[in-house]
């Protein structure tokens, strides 16, 4: 009964999110980062229990997802998707994802 | 962001777009609207893939004129439909509204499509009404294949629940299995590779197991499968031996596991050549599948049964201006997931606005995380980052990868929360 309250709290907390408009010139920076919303909310400060984006601005952002590359920092699977990312690319899905914050 | 700098973006886009339209309306007369841009979008299929591309046209161009087709006026996710065969969630949990789409400047239709005019750039809806487009994005997941296994047609589906695709097939099985005497065998059967969500049937088994341990003790779990191995095998199997230990038998298919033909009416599956019949309390059977229907009817399909796609756009290497995303399209190492499907949406979506406003191509950049549940608080994960690769999808060697073999329960707890928390924002990212 428990989860089944949490679930309809959830869901409600989903009709909330508002639509951001992109800037033109970032369409790169958008295929990189964008893919990181789907675990870690959108940039609203819900993280629905997965640290939310909005914790971070693009230096935190970017040290940490190079700390759980090099395994610095322990994770679940963090390291395992960062590990798929160069240096430039961390710069740039970072600094385009603390832009999206709301 | 405000109002006034969505104005701001809007104005800067009409102003680069002043070049490309004027070429556009040419070609194109009965779709340029007036005031708007030269972009009018079409999505057939309100799912993980067409929803997210559909939002995501919206965002990244307000100018462009997004329609998303879609028969039902609701959407349950197969991702934690095995929580509601399990009896542990509600299928109002996993059921989605196209509000929030509306409310995001998307036009939803719920209409069946009947045909694609890719010559006349249109689609004809069943109460024959037509709706022109320039690009045309085609979203419609899996149909199952009622003639690859004898004796598994739609009626067989009503005895032998698949429940492949949520809604009254997840509670025929709930239902059934609620119904079910202890001691009875359970059968899963699933099916050869490429299916849709390959982790799914194996999650399915650890908690119809759990739902036995707690109510029905003495019952089994046999899984027929049509393979010699499957997703995350090592993690299922420790999970099963730790959690449930005797209750799951997993037969390869080479070793007597592939289903040849089934008789509904009295739940009997036969293998070996005939050989051997198994008799079960509670069938699940999962059958073969290939792209939605409205792909066949498009000429969108090859020989494999799903379509062919370029690498950088998704684009059909068979119809021009048409998309395929999803589990319809064949995304080279790609799995057929709900996660594989947003990401190939919003690489599709950036694609579409950097081709209609005659911009440089994106380089794509693709994510796969799949969650499954052993147990409640057991949660284990695959992950993998792709690119493009000489043209097709690879995975990014030396990335990704599936979660460590480990007896720390504070891990598996994590990554079950974590798929909690994965569900909630994926569905607030494509429906919210």
């Amino acid at each position: 009964m428990i989860k089944h309250v949490l679930w309809t709290a959830l869901l409600g907390l989903m009709t909330c999110a508002t639509p951001t408009v992109l800037a033109e010139d970032n369409l790169r920076d958008f295929v990189l980062g964008s893919p990181c919303f789907n675990c870690h909310g959108d940039g609203s400060p819900k993280g629905n229990g997965i640290p939310a984006i909005s914790s971070y601005d693009a230096a935190g952002l970017a040290a940490a997802l190079k700390a759980f590359r090099s395994g610095e920092r322990h994770s679940t699977v963090m390291q395992r998707l960062a590990l798929g990312y160069s240096d430039d690319d961390i710069e740039a899905l970072s600094a385009w994802l603390a832009g999206q914050q709301q | 962001m405000t109002v006034r700098d969505a104005n701001t973006a809007l104005t800067r886009r009409h102003f680069l777009l002043a070049g490309s339209a004027a070429g556009a309306l040419a070609s194109l007369p009965p779709i340029v609207r007036a005031g708007g841009s030269a972009g009018r979008v079409i999505v057939i299929g309100g799912g993980f893939g067409g929803a997210t591309c559909a939002r995501y046209l919206r965002r990244l161009d307000p100018a462009l004129s997004i329609t998303l087709v879609e028969r039902d006026p609701q959407f349950i996710t197969c991702p934690f439909s095995n929580l509601v065969v399990a009896g542990r969630a509600d299928l109002a949990a996993i059921t989605h509204s196209y509000a929030g789409l509306r409310a995001a400047g998307v036009e939803v239709i719920h209409a069946n499509v009947k045909s694609i005019d890719a010559e006349a750039h249109r689609i004809a809806l069943e109460d024959g009404s037509k709706l022109p487009y320039d690009r045309l994005v085609v979203s419609p997941g899996v149909s199952l294949r009622y003639d690859a296994t004898p004796g598994y047609d739609e009626a067989a589906a009503h005895l032998m629940p698949h429940a492949w695709k949520a809604g009254t097939q997840t509670l025929l099985l709930r239902d059934q299995l609620q119904a079910m005497a202890d001691g009875g065998v359970v059968v899963i059967a699933p099916p050869a590779n490429p299916f849709r969500c390959p982790p799914g049937p194996y999650e399915r088994a650890s908690l119809i197991a759990g739902y036995l341990k707690r109510h029905k003790p003495r019952s089994k779990i046999l899984i027929l499968d049509a393979k010699d191995k499957f997703s995350k095998q090592g993690l299922f199997q420790d999970g099963w031996d730790t959690l449930y230990p005797g209750m799951i038998e997993w037969v390869a298919g080479s070793t007597g596991g592939l289903v040849e033909r089934v008789d509904a009416a009295t739940r009997t599956l036969v293998t070996e050549s005939g050989f051997t019949e198994h008799t079960a309390a509670v069938v699940n059977f999962i059958p073969r599948q290939h792209a939605g229907a409205i792909a066949h009817r498009a000429d969108l399909v090859d020989d494999s049964g799903w379509c062919p796609v370029a690498a950088h756009n998704f684009a059909s290497t068979r119809v021009p201006d048409v998309h395929v995303i999803g589990d319809a399209a064949n995304a080279g190492a790609m799995p057929k997931s709900g996660f594989a499907a947003n990401s190939q949406a919003k690489v599709c979506a950036a694609a579409i606005v950097s081709e209609l406003s005659g911009r440089t191509p994106v380089e794509p950049s693709f994510v796969n995380t799949c969650y499954s549940l052993v147990a409640e608080d057991y949660g284990i994960s695959v992950a993998a980052v792709y690119r493009a690769m000489d043209g097709k999808i690879a995975a990014i060697k030396g990335a990704g990868g599936v979660s460590p073999k480990t007896d720390d329960a504070a891990f598996r707890a994590s990554e079950a929360a974590y798929a909690r928390g994965w569900y909630a924002s994926m569905a607030s990212d494509i429906w919210g």
